[in-house]
């Protein structure tokens, strides 16, 4: 028995203790259904990344100033199978190249989404992913020279590189179903419009780490969660 | 043993001695100075390599740890893809595997499980160098070089890990292997011929020495030894060592001591020739002194030894100025003077009676006499006056000559002393300086002699010459008379003058002697009494006899 599994069966029951013996809840899920879709709103947890002890001084001048990394967040999506939406007439996603860093370094997207990497910066940047889910090489290019979008066609964790700075880096979840949220740094995220049923929510913490949890949703119904003891040990 | 082999032996001994010396001593510091130059060559030289060796490795290392942080590496390591974690190492490293030539490679491990290995590396180093990959994983060190012999054959292995920084975990390590190789052929400057190995673990790698020699090497280099010294034969070499400060192993080169052992052997065969030429040069220099130290030697024996033989004519080369040659001058100085002496000496004997001047040249007779028993005889001529009547001097004198060399041969004959000559009578005595025996007997034969020997001297001859001879026999004083300067020897006395009257008396061809005569001679004589005769100094008639004859045994 895997703990992921264990985790799931422990917070199904709890869930279904929720729904049985809260009358608050159950006033939400009767408002819920009102509006036909379901809501998900709640706390997960958040891995404390070591910011990198070393920034390469990527020197010699014109010497630049690194900004610090984005403080981690974690990503959570509701489900999948749905199929990619059309890139034609999805809004692209901006990764942008700022500070000489990627921003947001965290960001979920549709599968089928179109990405776009403005370099925001005075010096070359370059985009790459080895990631099988979605290869590209955008090679290097500067400010205003924007590249082509690059369409996330597949699901899974894309991870982002810039070859001339080693420490830039992002992750880009590609995912196959329209409700996800990235969290604040505190790990809060709230995801509406789902369909109502049973559902499956992944909760992605760090590349290595990604746990599921299953809800049912009623319509209408905006379910609270706390899963903010669900980290593992945490990673080394 | 002569004195030419003598030289010869101290010559020879002195030169081979000095060969010995020489060639010992000479060779030991030739070898030194060899050692001396060939250990700075070699230290200069295992720098230069070491330095190359490190050189090369810090390029390699460098060239590591600058792709374990490249963002396209680290992409890749994460993407899990073993093709193209493959291909961008081969990409990357392009450089430093092509510097490191044949064999080299890489591995990519992470901490549980290897992710790749290059296609050019063996199993061993793909192995070995899986494991130190893993122990810098394990040990949290950024790299390590270590070097080790995988199959026997000596690599050096570049770790590093690979740290995803922007999650700031390590997510493997890369470990680049390059065969250890060495720049070849070294050579020094004269020629030596050189070779580099690595030591590791008590074994020295590479290099063509035997196997006995390698494992010596690799045993002193284990201790720490600075350098190592081989004497075999088949291989001598001299090997210097530098450790490496990180990753183990040392650095050798061996030199070849075999032009050090052709250049000794060249030195012995030089010298060798030398002490040969030396020895000849000796030998011959030993005969020539020799020779001319014998020869004038050999000269002056034989010159001595015709000089006591008599020949005092003899003379040997004197001219030069060496020792032997002042011997020889010195020598016929000797001759010379010896030569002198001897005609003195004839002269002497022809002026004096042999007899006496031998006295004389002893030494033996004094200025002053002594009164001994002693014959004295006269013998003149009868006629003298009428023989020479009308007769050149000269001619007189080469009568008398004639005359008195036969008398005196007759005298000498006898052992008779010719004392004087005065116009033709000679004076003989019979033992005086010495007395001898039978001084009487001897006397009486020489008179009858004289008698017989004019007698036959006469026999046809155109004069006859007439003698009378007187005897007497008695004690005189015998001694040398005159001055110190200026003496004879002769007898004086009564008996003298008694001889000398008996010879005036005693008719021609007749031999008168007196009483003392008759009775010393004794019984071995005819003798016949005569009437005592008046004779001038003798107050009374002395008895005479006339001698006849003689026993011829008497």
């Amino acid at each position: 028995m895997t703990p992921n599994a264990n985790v799931r069966r422990v917070l199904a029951l709890a869930g279904a203790a929720v729904m049985l013996l809260s009358p608050a809840s159950a006033a939400d899920s009767v408002e819920a259904s009102k509006t036909g879709t379901a809501r998900i709103t709640g706390i997960v947890p958040v891995l404390r990344k070591k910011i990198p002890s070393a920034i390469k001084d990527y020197g010699p001048p014109p010497a630049f100033k690194v900004d610090k990394p984005e403080p981690p967040r974690s990503a959570v999506w509701v489900g999948s199978g749905a199929a990619p939406t059309n890139p034609a007439t999805t809004t692209p996603l901006r990764i942008q190249q700022n500070g000489y860093q990627f921003r947001p370094a965290l960001a979920v997207v549709r599968s089928g989404t179109p990405v776009v990497f403005p370099n925001e910066d005075q010096l070359y940047h370059s985009v790459f992913s080895k990631s099988p889910p979605r290869r590209f090489d955008l090679g290097r290019f500067r400010k205003g020279e924007e590249p082509t979008a690059v369409v996330m066609d597949s699901p899974g964790l894309v991870q982002l590189f810039c070859e001339v700075h080693e420490h830039m880096r992002a992750n880009l979840v590609v995912v196959d179903t329209p409700w996800f949220a990235v969290t604040d740094t505190e790990g809060r995220f709230s995801i509406e419009g789902i369909v109502p049923g049973r559902h499956v929510v992944s909760i992605w913490l760090s590349p290595k780490q990604t746990v599921t949890q299953e809800v049912n949703l009623a319509p209408g119904q905006t379910l609270e969660v706390n899963w903010s003891n669900l980290a593992q040990e945490p990673t080394k | 043993m002569t004195f030419a082999s003598r030289i010869s032996i101290a010559i020879c001994g002195a030169v081979l001695l000095e060969m010995a010396v020489v060639m010992g001593a000479s060779g030991t510091r030739i070898r030194q100075a060899y050692l001396d130059a060939l250990r700075g060559s070699l230290e200069a030289r295992i720098d230069a390599v070491a330095q190359s060796q490190l050189e090369a490795s810090a390029r390699a290392l460098a060239e590591t740890e600058r792709l374990v942080r490249s963002p396209r590496l680290i992409a890749t390591v994460l993407s899990g893809d073993r093709e193209d974690l493959l291909q961008t190492a081969a990409d990357e490293l392009r450089t430093a595997l092509e510097q490191a030539g044949e064999g080299a490679g890489f591995v990519f491990v992470s901490d549980d499980a290897e992710l790749a290995r290059s296609h050019g590396i063996t199993p061993a180093a793909g192995h070995a160098a899986a494991a130190i990959a893993r122990s810098v994983i394990r040990s949290g060190d950024t790299s390590r070089v270590v070097r080790t012999a995988a199959g026997g054959r000596p690599v050096e292995i570049l770790a590093a890990a690979i740290v995803d920084r922007s999650e700031d975990t390590v997510v493997g390590a890369l470990a680049l292997v390059r065969p250890v190789r060495f720049p070849e052929p070294l050579r020094l400057p004269d020629g030596t011929a050189l070779e580099a190995g690595l030591a590791i673990e008590g074994v020295l790698h590479g290099g063509s020495l035997p196997q006995a020699a390698r494992e010596r090497v690799a045993a002193g280099i284990t201790r720490g030894d600075p350098e190592v010294r081989v004497d075999d034969p088949e291989s001598p070499s001299l090997a210097v060592q530098r450790p490496f400060s990180t990753g183990g192993g040392a650095l050798v080169v061996i030199a070849s001591l075999g032009p050090m052992r052709t250049a000794e052997r060249r030195l012995l065969a030089t010298g060798a020739g030398a002490a040969t030429l030396a020895l000849g040069v000796g030998v011959a220099s030993a005969a020539l002194l020799g020779r001319g130290l014998s020869r004038p030697v050999a000269a002056l024996s034989t010159a001595a030894e015709r000089i006591a033989a008599g020949d005092f004519a003899v003379r040997v080369n004197g001219a030069g100025r060496d020792e032997l040659s002042q011997l020889g001058a010195r020598f016929n100085a000797m001759a010379e003077g010896l030569a002198q002496r001897e005609r003195f000496r004839r002269v002497l004997d022809a002026v004096t009676d042999p007899e006496v001047a031998a006295e004389l040249v002893a030494g033996r007779l004094d200025l002053g006499g002594s009164e001994q028993e002693v014959g004295v005889l006269f013998c003149d001529i009868r006629g003298f006056t009428s023989l020479t009547e009308g007769k050149e001097p000269r001619d007189v004198i080469a009568l008398l000559n004639e005359h008195m060399t036969l008398l005196t041969d007759v005298a000498y004959a006898h052992g008779g002393t010719v004392d004087k000559f005065v116009g033709d009578l000679i004076m003989v005595t019979f033992g005086a300086p010495r007395t001898g025996i039978d001084d009487a007997v001897r006397m009486a034969r020489c008179a009858l002699g004289m008698v017989e020997a004019r007698t036959r001297a006469n026999e046809g001859a155109a004069e006859p010459i007439r003698i009378g001879v007187g005897c007497a026999y008695g004690r005189v004083v015998a001694g040398c008379m005159g001055s110190v300067r200026r003496l004879d020897y002769t007898v004086l006395g009564e008996r003298v003058n008694l001889a000398s009257r008996l010879c005036s008396k005693a008719p021609a061809m007749r031999v008168w002697v007196d009483s003392d005569t008759r009775a010393a001679v004794g019984h071995h004589a005819q003798f016949s009494k005569l009437s005592p005769i008046e004779a001038k100094g003798f107050s009374k008639p002395v008895e005479a006899f006339e001698l006849s004859s003689l026993e011829e045994n008497a």
